[in-house]
């Protein structure tokens, strides 16, 4: 066992969203599935929503890469509250149109009555509660007119459940929800993620009883997990390099994982 | 970098904390169920107590009306008995229930020789009738004389007979001839009327001992209705009464002592007894003999 290994399965577990990392899950890949298929049907607006954590951005992330080829799609990760500034960006983006100085939402439609689509360009919206509810209101109007498609994801609370029902009540045809893991799925999850970096040691290191505490603490959260195991690794790595009689190669510590939770903040003593 | 050393102490106390709290919850349990068990042994003594005390005149009233009332049955050896000649109180339970009652032990006295013989101690319970306190309140002269075996197998024998002779009947009505051959049958008819009776007084006496050894209401109750059945409604008194002071909850047992009493000529009493129960059970079915009782309707 190289200090290597330990620190190749943390870097896995960071806090990116990167579609490459992308895990295949039933439940997830049934939702995707959904997904793929609501595009292809003469929607306006798609929601995909679930708590935070559960895998929205990273499934838009995935699709935008999967679609990438197929048609023109658009991915903003990042919310552009300005009006003006989102209208230009999008005008660049959808109609590869540079804009200078101000662009109205009455300009944006006199622009895109000049552009015609086999398939109407995809835009993907991450993160859409952070947009205030006046450019939500022209992102409406602007599916209204059929020429741009709209997806976009919310956290799934009480707050944005209620924007979700002012704007987009009558025009979001189609919407996915997302859940947190299983124990059965993340151990899954924990295994397909190791695997893939040929880290097959530290994968069979994991048992049930593992997955069940670290479920237990992130309640199938995957951002939580990722934080768990990264800061699980992370105290290996430290005890490999340090106190290397005090592991075991053949099983995960349950105590490591504890204490990685208390360091975490998983765990309040 | 981590703090190792202070990561270790707080995961030390969380599993400390996780370890210790089952252990804590099952030594509170075991203490909570050590305390309990030896304070309500000592709630039962401590409320048994000034129990006994306040009771004790009442107690002592009851066990000596018991005992005067229940003499006849001191051949059976009740409880009754052994707490009238120690003055033990008996249990409250048995004590408090017949209160209610009060009226009918007082039929109990001129039912006295009516019940020595049935039990085998008579000069005890002579001795036990000198101690009565309360004077009947009923006249002596029991309500049924005649020896109750007597009109048992009388009123057997004319039942079947009259059966035995309607069988006559409908054998001359389909022309059956039985020449020299009625005398027998008689005689046979008889002899099987014998048979039956013994049967019917055999299955009592032995329920009977059985009830003497076990002292079951249910044997007392099947005994009253089977006097009650059979007529003998001063001994169907007396055990549905026997039912009633062993468990005063047996609805047929006072249903069977007030039909008894209306019986004897003690409708009143019957009226009264079945009101008290009422009162305290809300039966429909003593309701409704109350009513039958009033109207005329149970004779």
């Amino acid at each position: 066992m190289s200090n290597s290994l330990f620190r190749t399965s943390k870097d896995l577990f960071l806090d990116v969203v990167d579609s490459n990392e992308y895990v295949q899950l039933d439940r997830v890949s049934v939702v995707y599935s959904a997904l793929r298929e609501s595009i292809k049907k003469p929607l306006k607006m798609i929601l995909l929503y679930g708590r935070p954590g559960t895998g929205k951005s990273m499934m838009l992330h995935k699709l935008y890469r999967d679609l990438f080829e197929e048609q023109k799609v658009v991915l903003y990760q990042t919310p552009i509250i300005d009006e003006s500034e989102f209208l230009r960006s999008l005008a660049y983006d959808v109609y590869d149109h540079k804009i200078e100085g101000e662009l109205n939402f009455t300009r944006f439609n006199e622009l895109g009555l000049n552009y015609e689509f086999d398939t109407p360009p995809l835009v993907l919206l991450d993160e859409a509660q952070l947009y205030s509810p006046a450019l939500m209101e022209k992102i409406r109007l602007i599916s209204d007119s059929r020429k741009i498609k709209f997806i976009i994801t919310l956290h799934k609370t009480e707050q944005e459940d209620l924007i979700a029902k002012e704007h987009f009540q009558t025009r979001i045809w189609e919407s996915q929800q997302l859940f947190n893991a299983t124990p059965s799925e993340l151990k899954i999850y924990i295994q397909k993620k190791l695997l893939r970096s040929n880290s097959f040691d530290i994968a069979n290191m994991f048992n049930d009883k593992n997955v069940k505490i670290i479920h237990r603490f992130t309640s199938g959260n995957y951002r939580d997990t990722n934080k768990l195991l990264y800061l699980l690794f992370d105290l290996y790595e430290w005890y490999e390099e340090n106190r290397p009689s005090k592991i075991s190669y053949t099983k995960i510590s349950n105590k490591m994982i504890e204490m990685a939770a208390i360091q975490g903040g998983f765990l309040h003593v | 970098m981590y703090d190792i050393p202070e990561l270790e102490r707080k995961w030390l106390s969380y599993k400390i904390k996780k370890t210790l709290k089952p252990i804590l919850a099952v030594t509170v349990l075991i203490f909570a169920a050590i305390l309990v068990f030896l304070f309500i042994p000592s709630v039962k003594i401590y409320d048994s107590q000034p129990e006994k005390s306040v009771n004790n005149n009442i107690q002592k009233t009851i066990v000596s009306e018991t005992s005067a009332e229940s003499s006849p049955e001191e051949g059976l050896k009740t409880t009754f008995q052994a707490s009238s000649v120690s003055s033990t109180p008996p249990i409250v339970a048995k004590t408090k229930k017949p209160v209610k009652l009060e009226p009918s032990f007082n039929f109990m006295y001129g039912l006295e020789e009516e019940v020595l013989g049935y039990y085998d101690e008579p000069t005890e319970q002579k001795e036990q009738m000198q101690h009565r306190p309360i004077e009947p309140l009923q006249p002596k002269a029991p309500v049924n004389t005649e020896p109750k075996q007597d009109h048992i197998v009388t009123s057997k024998q004319i039942g079947i007979r009259s059966k035995h002779e309607t069988i006559q009947k409908s054998a001359e009505k389909n022309n059956i001839t039985k020449k020299g051959g009625s005398a027998f049958e008689k005689t046979d008819t008889i002899e099987k009327l014998d048979i039956n009776r013994k049967s019917d007084e055999k299955d009592i006496q032995d329920v009977i001992k059985r009830f003497k050894k076990n002292k079951n209401p249910a044997l007392s109750l099947f005994v009253a209705k089977r006097f009650y059945a059979i007529g003998n409604y001063q001994q169907s008194y007396n055990y549905a009464l026997i039912t009633n002071e062993l468990n005063s909850d047996i609805e047929d047992s006072w249903l069977i002592f007030a039909k008894s009493l209306v019986k004897l000529d003690q409708k009143e009493m019957a009226i009264s007894t079945l009101e008290s129960y009422i009162e305290s059970s809300r039966s429909i079915k003593a309701k409704l003999l109350l009513d039958s009782i009033r109207n005329g309707m149970m004779k």
